[in-house]
Order: structure tokens, then C-alpha cells, then sequence
């Protein structure tokens, strides 16, 4: 394993974005030579993330940033931050509703969050300066 | 993603999805997916073998054939998934309402006692 810093993106948010997403984070993998089922659970969650901030944060049709940032911390963990100029909202506190259509008691949408919480050993969430900070990290041992 | 299909003896119909289960990839089989998935066909063997990543989208994809298929007396059967796409599936809940099996064998005799398609006409 290589502590080499952080790596950090900057996409828009369009589905045609996941494209430059995906590469970007493959690359990281490489890099960073992630065990491949951690990465893969990094890349699930990336995309739920993004998915999610894509679908519901904005209220407008305009173009935002989506910022990205994966680095490694003192506790051993590999961390991602996603920053969105969105609407507020906190995945991690948010109460999970029975909105979705369901299929014998189990929601058909609604499953990227509790796919999050799920994958990842610690999650946070702060509204800075008007932005959403989410950061997921994922536990190396 | 691809996506293929052969017709098994039994009245079961095999979907071979390979390829990544994200955002993009979804849309890419996901109206040929749903065209396969569709009335009259009941019986469904789907081979995720190829199947390297799949998120939330995927699952729904799955979950809403599946839907279709068990509202109109029909089943289907997840096919070797690997590791950590049977985690993910897992970690969504879909092994609880979902027969996921690691051989064409077993898959095939998940269907021995359903009725035929032509005993069901």
C-alpha cells in the first residue's frame, strides 16, 4: 500500500460525467493499489453519492460543480469527500421513508443510502460556506 | 454493458448481462432488458457471471423485472454473481426475495416444480 497524498476531481453535474468518474477513479485504484474489493466498495458508494447529488440536489436546470477528494487519515482509513453547492442535505441523518415502491417489503429505490451506510466504517456530514461536505471512509484492515 | 439471451428447454429463458451495472451501463440494457423480461415469458435464469460492478441502479432494473415477472405468477433466478456483486445484492436485500445460485444445475431445478408455461395457458 502507498501513501501518496490525495487525489482530487472536479465534475459537472451530468450522468455523462461518470464516464471521466469512473476513469478517475480506476486510475486511483491503481494507484493506490487498493484491495479490490474495498475499491469496489469505494466505487459504489462514489456513484451512489454522485447519483444521488445529480438526481435530487438542485432545484435548477444550470450547470454545478461536484468537487471530489479521496485521501487517506490517521485511523488507517482511505476517506472520500464529495462537496455539492446543492440543497442541504445530510444522507446520513436523513430518515428513510416508505416512498418507494417496494417489492415484498423491499424498497426498489431508495437503496443507495443504506448501501452507504452499509459499505463504509465512518460517515460525516458538515454544510460549510453553503456547500454539502459528505465524506465516507473506508477501514484498510 | 451487453446483454444476450438463449432459450434453455422448460419454457426458461437465460439473460446474460456482462459489462458494468452503473449509471451508464444500466441505460444501455435497460430497455432491451425490460423487452426481455416481458409477458408471455414466465421463466428467467439471469446469468450475472459477467456482471464485474453493480449500484443501486442495476438493483432496481433487476428488482422491477422481477416485480413484473412474480405479479404475473413467473420467477426468476440470479445466476453466479461474483463476490462483490452477491455482497452488494446482499447488502440491498435482494437474497431475501431473490433465489441467487451458483450453477446453471441448481438454477434449473429451482424451476422443476413450477407449472409450464403451457400448463399455465
Amino acid at each position: 500500500m502507498q501513501s501518496i497524498g490525495k487525489f482530487e476531481l472536479q465534475i459537472f453535474n451530468d450522468f455523462s460525467e461518470f464516464k471521466v468518474m469512473n476513469a478517475w477513479l480506476q486510475n486511483v485504484f491503481k494507484t493506490l493499489a487498493l484491495p479490490e474489493l474495498l475499491a469496489k466498495d469505494l466505487d459504489v458508494c462514489v456513484n451512489e453519492a454522485v447519483t444521488n447529488i445529480i438526481l435530487y440536489a438542485y432545484e435548477d436546470q444550470k450547470s454545478h460543480q461536484i468537487q471530489m477528494q479521496i485521501e487517506f487519515n490517521e485511523n488507517e482509513e482511505i476517506c472520500l469527500t464529495i462537496q455539492d453547492d446543492g440543497s442541504p442535505f445530510d444522507p446520513f441523518s436523513a430518515v428513510l421513508t416508505d416512498k418507494y415502491e417496494k417489492i415484498d417489503g423491499l424498497n426498489i429505490g431508495g437503496l443507495g443510502i443504506p448501501l452507504m451506510r452499509s459499505l463504509t466504517s465512518q460517515r460525516h456530514y458538515r454544510w460549510v460556506n453553503g456547500k454539502n461536505n459528505t465524506t465516507l471512509c473506508f477501514c484498510l484492515s | 454493458m451487453e446483454i444476450s439471451s438463449e432459450q434453455l428447454d422448460g419454457d426458461i429463458y437465460k439473460i446474460n448481462l456482462t459489462g458494468r451495472m452503473d449509471i451508464p451501463g444500466n441505460a444501455e440494457v435497460d430497455i432491451t432488458f425490460s423487452g426481455m423480461t416481458a409477458s408471455p415469458r414466465k421463466f428467467f435464469i439471469l446469468d450475472l457471471s459477467g456482471v464485474d460492478f453493480i449500484a443501486s441502479i442495476g438493483i432496481r432494473t433487476i428488482l422491477m423485472s422481477a416485480k413484473a415477472i412474480q405479479n404475473r405468477g413467473g420467477k426468476i433466478v440470479l445466476l453466479n454473481p461474483d463476490s462483490h456483486v452477491e455482497k452488494i445484492l446482499s447488502v440491498a436485500g435482494v437474497g431475501t426475495i431473490l433465489d441467487i445460485v451458483h450453477s446453471l444445475e441448481t438454477a434449473l431445478i429451482m424451476f422443476s416444480s413450477q407449472p409450464t408455461l403451457e400448463e399455465n395457458d
